[in-house]
């Protein structure tokens, strides 16, 4: 179908004839869709201090943006993001897009009139749909919600009601708005499950699973990713390189060694394109073969990476510390007692700071070890789960409890 | 000043009944007219709580009514006596002071009167700005409804409490433009005549009088000199039973005392008069309980003060009183965290309340030191606790915090204690120092002992290696503890399912349903008992008498 868009548009190209050429034509169109997305992440990118992005990399990039928005006539979009990223607004630019915007919505108002007086309800809807389609297409928020309003009330398909509410998530995601991404990914899931298909409810998982690690929550993002491996089709997300990467990368914070060696070191889905994310495989490799150092440095590696990711760019920080101390917490399985040195030396660093790290994770009672520094020896101790659990169990029954005394006190009992 | 909901008032009907938008607004000299007539309805019908709707709007009217405005109002409404001349000295000398004016918003359309409290007008920080943002529409509508009314004429009865209230604006927009002494002199003018006449309708407004006259002394530095009188004030007023004044009198006393820092003698005050203070106003009660709070955490009552905080910050204005709520935020911060509490990070993010509300800006802004001082204490970490303290001091010496965040040094130092010991099993006291940013071995040898012996730590020392020994976690379960505390945790919950079933009432109108079918029921068999009576009456042989009649007449 992507092959047949490309043919009808207008071009006089051939159709494509060997096998190469076929997947490349879909490659293409493939990232056709992504457009969007991807222009979101070149803004992202741009905004970013300069230790990060250089200068010389914004300045191209910038060109790329404008290009990109001159191109979809992104008016709105343009303003949004001059304004965040501190660019003087080009006038001349601002003017011919909106001239193009006026233009094609006044094309599309007569189409609807026409199809009101002269067509029936499915035309009309089709009509309204495309001018709200032309909303998302130049990023303008405000005017997108209120057309895609007055097509809720359509008497359409569930699967229709859904692709709606999946374009106005894909927007929101556009224009970095994550709370809203999240209401339409969840209102599409709500009908998604009354009656749409499969397709549908694959891609809705990418696009909940990104919602997530935009919102830090990395591991539930994670297996959302992991159960859509087989079956991705949401290039308008992502190219399928890109979904790989934010399996591996996600994976590893949640996902427990066994299953992170079936679903991920050795899912033959992923292997597919390993050699288009080699940092990440580097990376999820070495934690499996407990080759320690050498994960350390596929951290540091991988990490601008992160960063520069517009989903997970706000949590490196928290990325990096829960792959230390998985890290650690994998080494401390296999010893009763082992040196510091030993340790320091395995991760390849120095003494003094796997004695920070460890003395940090261990009083946060995320590693289950001690450190004995007159004999340089940490000892790994088995969780007492018993204390431990009474500790926690009394803690959240006195939060528990604090509430139904308020309750108890608001209802005057 | 009472701040309940001026709810006495009939509210007049808009003769166009269907328009729910606001009528043409009132110009402000309207407005002012419209506020005498409700101040002499009260006088005449002894309704407390007109005037009190006319003192909520005053606020709103200080800060947007022009002095040419004023000035014109207050030479058409007082007569040629001193104080006229004086207040309109006053007016004239602040004009020069006036900015250039934007346009004026016109009396009271869109952004309708403060709330009740007068907590904004006396901010109670001295870091606190004003905040013309607090306004907030009221539900109030009968400020629209006015011109419908008929002019209510103003006799002489009322004639002081109208002198009042506009001694009161002039006052008020005096201090508005930052003319502290003129405005303290009319204040206190204000005041004494108040006192003079001693009339109980003029409480409420002496009351505010009193209110603007202490902010103005404490602009001018001397709120602490004015402690006799005010104390003489108060006994006065507790005769005469104004709690108006008492209420406002005693909370300008505690705050000269604290801006002197005098905690013990704030203190004996306070247990003097808490008991009998009327703090029916909820802004003169949240002023008296942050006054309380703070001399309390002082006085190292961490959980008594952090009581006090807390209800000040839950009782105190939604919408205006931001300085105030500020300070008593981060106040309450220090406190917890002197308790061993840290708070939670909503609290941060400016949610006040803990059932959440929108994040506010401005106060997290505001509680950014506090932040920073929060993340190191909980740490542990010494060097950037000390850092912030630095970095921040001025700012914390102007909340007056100071002195308790200097105090946190120990909580840091144990809190960073609890770590090590938490991550290490034996480990030497001069890496307890280094890491603990402290002098000396000595140092951190002292305080591992202090603490092991206040039982913030379970360990033991070992001086002649030289370093501190970690016990082993104790097994809880060794010990009699779970069962008491699991013990105390069910009676809690049975007590609560006890008075629960105790307090269970039948949902009103539950028999109502009943009472019906009880009454059909009754009728019916009062209906049966008359037919059986009927019945006997009639014996067997009355009815064979009636088929005899029939067979005769036929």
């Amino acid at each position: 179908m992507a092959a047949a868009a490309a043919a009808s548009s207008g071009s006089e190209k051939p159709l494509p004839q060997t096998a190469d050429e076929v997947a490349a034509e879909l490659a293409r169109a493939e990232r056709e869709l992504s457009r969007p997305q991807r222009l979101a992440q070149k803004v992202f990118e741009c905004g970013l201090h300069d230790s990060l992005v250089t200068a010389a990399e914004k300045e191209t990039l910038r060109k790329e943006i404008l290009e990109e928005v001159e191109a979809q006539e992104m008016s709105t979009y343009y303003q949004v993001v001059c304004e965040r990223l501190g660019w003087p607004v080009d006038a001349a630019l601002l003017e011919r897009m909106v001239a193009k915007n006026d233009a094609k919505i006044k094309e599309f108002d007569a189409a609807i009139t026409d199809a009101r007086e002269n067509y029936g309800d499915d035309e009309l809807y089709e009509r309204v749909r495309v001018k709200a389609k032309y909303f998302v297409q130049i990023g303008d928020g405000d005017r997108a919600g209120k057309a895609y309003a007055e097509l809720g009330e359509a008497k359409v398909s569930v699967g229709q009601k859904v692709d709606m509410q999946m374009e106005q998530a894909l927007l929101a995601f556009l224009l970095d708005d994550a709370k809203e991404a999240k209401r339409r990914v969840e209102a599409a899931k709500e009908l998604n499950d009354k009656g749409g298909d499969w397709d549908r409810r694959n891609r809705l998982k990418v696009y909940e699973a990104m919602s997530l690690a935009w919102g830090r929550q990395l591991a539930e993002a994670a297996e959302l990713l992991l159960s859509c491996v087989a079956t991705f089709t949401c290039a308008e997300m992502m190219s399928y390189s890109g979904f790989a990467w934010y399996c591996i990368v996600l994976s590893m914070v949640g996902v427990e060694r066994a299953r992170l060696a079936k679903k991920v070191v050795n899912a033959p889905d992923l292997l597919s394109v390993s050699a288009q994310v080699p940092e990440a495989f580097t990376l999820v490799r070495a934690l499996h073969d407990c080759r320690y150092a050498d994960f350390f440095r596929a951290l540091t590696a991988i990490a601008p990476a992160l960063s520069r990711d517009r989903f997970l760019g706000r949590h490196v920080a928290l990325y990096v510390k829960e792959m230390r101390v998985r890290a650690y917490s994998q080494f401390l399985e296999a010893y009763r007692s082992v040196t510091l040195e030993g340790i320091a030396s395995a991760f390849g660093v120095s003494t003094s700071f796997i004695d920070a790290e460890l003395a940090r994770f261990i009083a946060a009672r995320r590693l289950n070890a001690k450190i004995n520094r007159m004999t340089g020896i940490v000892e790994s101790t088995r969780p007492d789960s018993k204390n431990a659990k009474y500790e926690s169990s009394l803690r959240r029954t006195d939060a528990l409890l604090a509430r139904v005394q308020r309750l108890a006190r608001s209802l005057d009992v | 000043m009472s701040s309940s909901a001026a709810a006495g008032a009939p509210k007049v009907k808009p003769d166009e009944a269907s328009k729910p938008a606001p009528a043409a607004p009132l110009t402000v000299p309207e407005t002012l007219k419209y506020h005498l007539e409700l101040i002499e309805r009260s006088i005449a019908s002894k309704d407390p709580s007109l005037v009190q709707r006319v003192l909520r709007y005053a606020n709103h009217i200080r800060k947007h009514i022009r002095t040419a405005e004023l000035l014109e109002f207050v030479s058409s409404n007082i007569g040629n006596g001193e104080a006229g001349a004086a207040a309109r000295a006053l007016l004239e000398a602040a004009a020069a002071l006036e900015p250039a004016a934007p346009a004026p918003p016109a009396g009271t359309d869109d952004a309708s009167p403060a709330q009740s409290s007068s907590s904004s007008s006396s901010a109670a920080a001295a870091a606190a700005a004003s905040d013309a943002k607090a306004e907030k529409p009221a539900a109030d509508a009968d400020a629209k409804d006015v011109p419908k009314r008929k002019p209510v004429p103003l006799t002489a009865d009322s004639a002081p409490e109208r002198a009042m209230y506009i001694g009161l604006l002039v006052a008020g927009v005096a201090a508005r433009l930052g003319m502290w002494e003129p405005a303290e002199r009319h204040a206190s003018d204000l005041v004494q005549a108040a006192l003079q006449l001693s009339r109980r309708t003029l409480d409420p407004l002496a009351g505010r009088a009193l209110q603007l006259m202490g902010l103005a002394a404490e602009r001018n530095g001397h709120l602490p000199a004015l402690q006799p009188m005010l104390l003489s004030i108060h006994r006065t007023a507790s005769l005469r039973h104004d709690t108006c004044s008492q209420a406002v009198a005693i909370n300008l006393v505690l705050r000269g005392m604290l801006l002197q820092r005098r905690y013990l003698p704030a203190a004996r005050l306070i247990e003097h008069v808490e008991a009998t203070l009327p703090l029916d106003s909820s802004a003169q009660l949240v002023r008296f309980l942050f006054a309380k709070g703070r001399v309390l955490s002082i006085s190292a009552d961490y959980p008594g003060a952090d009581a006090c905080l807390t209800q000040a910050l839950r009782k105190a204005p939604a919408s205006t009183g931001t300085g105030f709520k500020q300070l008593v935020q981060k106040h309450s911060i220090v406190v917890q965290l002197l308790r061993g509490i840290v708070p939670e990070r909503v609290v941060f993010a400016g949610i006040a309340g803990s059932d959440g509300g929108d994040p506010d800006k401005r106060m997290a802004a505001a509680l950014l030191p506090y932040l920073a001082l929060t993340q190191a204490v909980r740490r542990g970490d010494v060097e950037a606790f000390t850092a912030c303290m630095e970095a921040h001091r001025s700012q914390l010496e102007k909340d007056s915090t100071l002195p308790l965040v200097q105090r946190l040094r120990r909580t840091v130092i144990r809190s960073g204690l609890n770590k090590i010991t938490r991550a290490y099993s034996a480990i030497g006291f001069a890496d307890i120092a280094s890491l603990l940013g402290l002098d000396s071995a000595m140092d951190a040898e002292f305080l591992c002992a202090k603490a092991i012996s206040d039982g913030v730590i379970r360990a033991e020392l070992d001086h002649d290696r030289g370093c501190l020994i970690a016990s082993a976690a104790e097994d809880v379960y060794a010990t009699a503890r779970p069962k008491e505390e699991f013990h105390r945790r069910i009676e809690f919950c049975l007590d609560i399912h006890t008075d629960a079933v105790k307090a269970m009432r039948y949902p009103p109108g539950a028999f109502k349903k009943d009472e019906a079918a009880l009454m059909e029921a009754r009728q019916r068999e009062d209906e049966e008992a008359a037919f059986a009576k009927a019945i006997e009456e009639h014996d067997v042989f009355g009815e064979e008498d009636e088929e005899d009649e029939d067979e005769m007449d036929m």
